[in-house]
């Protein structure tokens, strides 16, 4: 079934759109990200301007995340008081990363550096994701195994340099509903280094969010998801806001399109979540993250079958 | 009105005297073409008379428009865009219908004149500082792409004489169709000589839903982008309510 769309101005197969819609509310609910970086490419696949893919994935990133939110929410799988603090440092990073998108489109040559950077980082996080999730999945089983307590594993071996400095930062803060007592500076500073990568590569934060939050920041696996989706609903709203005002590129019939699909996907992940170890769960995404990596590199390294592209018309 | 009757047999006398008074009419069947939100593509049917019958091509142009390409190429060893090329005016929408190849009708001169056939487009960049055999690369993935959209087509054989004088085509206008102002030019050749050539006006435009929905987000876009996402954040309860576990 064809559907117009009034401001990309071209039809597009409905049912498609709903079933990307759904697909990326899946993964969004399991893991506190946006998807977005499914979405774009597929729409721009289906032959939407890249301008009005990246403008109303915004408003679905709002459809999902909120369902999500909702949901955690009244599962108390949310904590407000650090998703507030990484907003403020979302913010504070996306403005300067506009700033430091200038600066390196004024040296030149902004797509080699941002592109190589992104494979770089998007293989390191989920290389790092991979090895860890598997290692702690082996020791587990081991451990039902042998059923004795291991003291070599539960004696932390390296209260390092590292675990100095952070308990060390100064303006500490106490964050109940995590159960954590750590800086104010943690977070934020994630939250800046998120809202720089959203900036600067233009692409969302949620896949750099949820690895720090698990392994900087310690938040208990469960309010992983809730509190990360939690920020990118803020944000995505600000973004939609933007796309609408300065490039009118927000067509409210797709948006609807995947809006549908993606709240029944969302409630669908949301209640999958429960069902996944928090180790499965990190081990798929860092599957997720290594192969989208490795897509980008595929792209920089294999010859492209078209050279050419139309940017704009 | 007796003064007038030999001056008439007079005038009709003088037309069929000489058939080389040629005439081409055309007409299509919708005057202008409405995009609703249930818009899938159309296909448009259009009438026409020619005397002396000859060779009909119709050639509908859509709305001019500049068109940026780039094209990738191998860095230090990675494959990154490094080259680009912007087109001036190049039609959004361009479809030749003709009632037998165009090759066969006239000369290549003839054609490159009045803008017919894909090859003899004028397809020019913005910069003049190009090598020719870069512009030519670029032009040549132009054409293939739109052509690949359905946006550009050229269908020998598509005009067909339904009896000595009156012919008629069908265009085919894709999902994808640009709106704006369109022309449809047709042209009448003899003998491989354009004898008669006309134009007719046609716009594409949105009405309806699809219409306000374009008007209110170019006219009030913060009320847009803010209804934008009062629509999220309410089909995001909806489904909560509706799919609710009690």
């Amino acid at each position: 079934m064809l559907v117009y769309l009034p401001i990309a101005e071209m039809a597009v197969n409905a049912p498609h759109i709903a079933l990307l819609g759904a697909v990326v509310g899946v993964i969004s609910g399991v893991f506190g990200i946006g998807g977005g970086f499914l979405t774009t490419p597929f729409l721009i696949f289906m032959g939407i301007p890249p301008a009005i893919a990246v403008g109303t994935q915004s408003s679905q990133l709002i459809a999902s995340s909120s369902t999500s939110v909702i949901s955690h929410w009244k599962k108390r799988n949310i904590d407000f008081k650090m998703a507030g603090i990484m907003l403020v440092g979302g913010l504070i990073g996306t403005i300067s990363g506009i700033f430091i998108f200038k600066l390196l489109q004024y040296f030149g040559k902004v797509d080699v550096i941002i592109s190589v950077l992104y494979v770089i980082f998007l293989c390191g996080i989920g290389g790092m994701m991979l090895s860890e999730s598997i290692t702690t999945i082996i020791q587990t089983r081991r451990r039902n195994l042998s059923d004795t307590n291991n003291d070599e594993n539960t004696a932390q071996p390296q209260i390092s340099k590292w675990e100095e400095w952070r308990r060390n930062l100064p303006y500490k803060m106490s964050f109940p509903t995590s159960k954590l007592h750590i800086s104010a500076l943690l977070p934020l500073g994630v939250g800046v280094i998120g809202g720089l990568m959203v900036s600067v590569m233009g692409i969302g934060a949620g896949f750099l969010l949820v690895p720090a939050m698990i392994y900087f920041l310690r938040v208990p696996p469960l309010l992983v998801a809730g509190t990360s989706l939690a920020q990118i609903m803020v944000t995505s709203a600000f973004a939609c806001i933007l796309h609408a005002v300065t490039n009118q590129t927000v067509d409210l019939i797709l948006a609807l399109l995947l809006i549908s699909g993606s709240v029944i996907g969302a409630q669908i992940g949301v209640r999958l979540s429960q069902f996944i170890k928090g180790s499965s769960a990190r081990l798929l995404l860092s599957l997720i993250i290594l192969m989208v990596g490795l897509k980008l590199a595929g792209g920089l390294f294999i010859p492209p079958d078209n050279l050419y592209s139309i940017i704009s018309d | 009105m007796k003064h007038f009757l030999p001056l008439i047999v007079f005038i009709i006398g003088l037309c069929t005297a000489y058939p080389s008074q040629a005439e081409l009419t055309i007409d299509v069947s919708e005057p202008n073409l409405q995009i609703t939100t249930g818009f899938s593509g159309d296909t448009l049917t259009l009438f026409g008379t020619a005397s002396p019958k000859g060779d009909i091509v119709i050639l509908v142009k859509g709305p001019k428009n500049n068109t940026s390409i780039k094209r990738k190429g191998q860095i230090m060893g990675l494959w990154i865009s490094s080259d680009s090329m912007t087109f001036k005016n190049t039609y959004g929408y361009y479809n030749i219908a003709s009632s037998t190849p165009i090759g066969t009708i006239t000369d290549k001169q003839t054609l490159i004149h009045n803008n017919l056939g894909l090859n003899n487009l004028n397809i020019q960049p913005v910069s003049s500082k190009h090598p020719l055999e870069k512009v030519n690369r670029f032009r040549e993935y132009f054409i293939q792409n739109m052509q690949l959209k359905g946006l550009y087509s050229l269908t020998p054989d598509a005009v067909t004489y339904l009896n000595d004088t009156l012919f008629k085509t069908r265009i085919h206008m894709p999902p994808n169709v640009p709106l704006g102002q369109y022309h449809i030019d047709a042209f009448l050749f003899k003998d491989g000589v354009l004898i008669d050539k006309t134009t007719h006006p046609f716009t594409i435009k949105q009405i309806g839903l699809a219409a306000d929905i374009h008007y209110f987000s170019r006219n009030y876009s913060l009320l847009y982008g803010l209804c934008v996402i009062a629509i999220a954040l309410l089909s995001s309860f909806i489904a909560i309510l509706l799919l609710r576990r009690d």
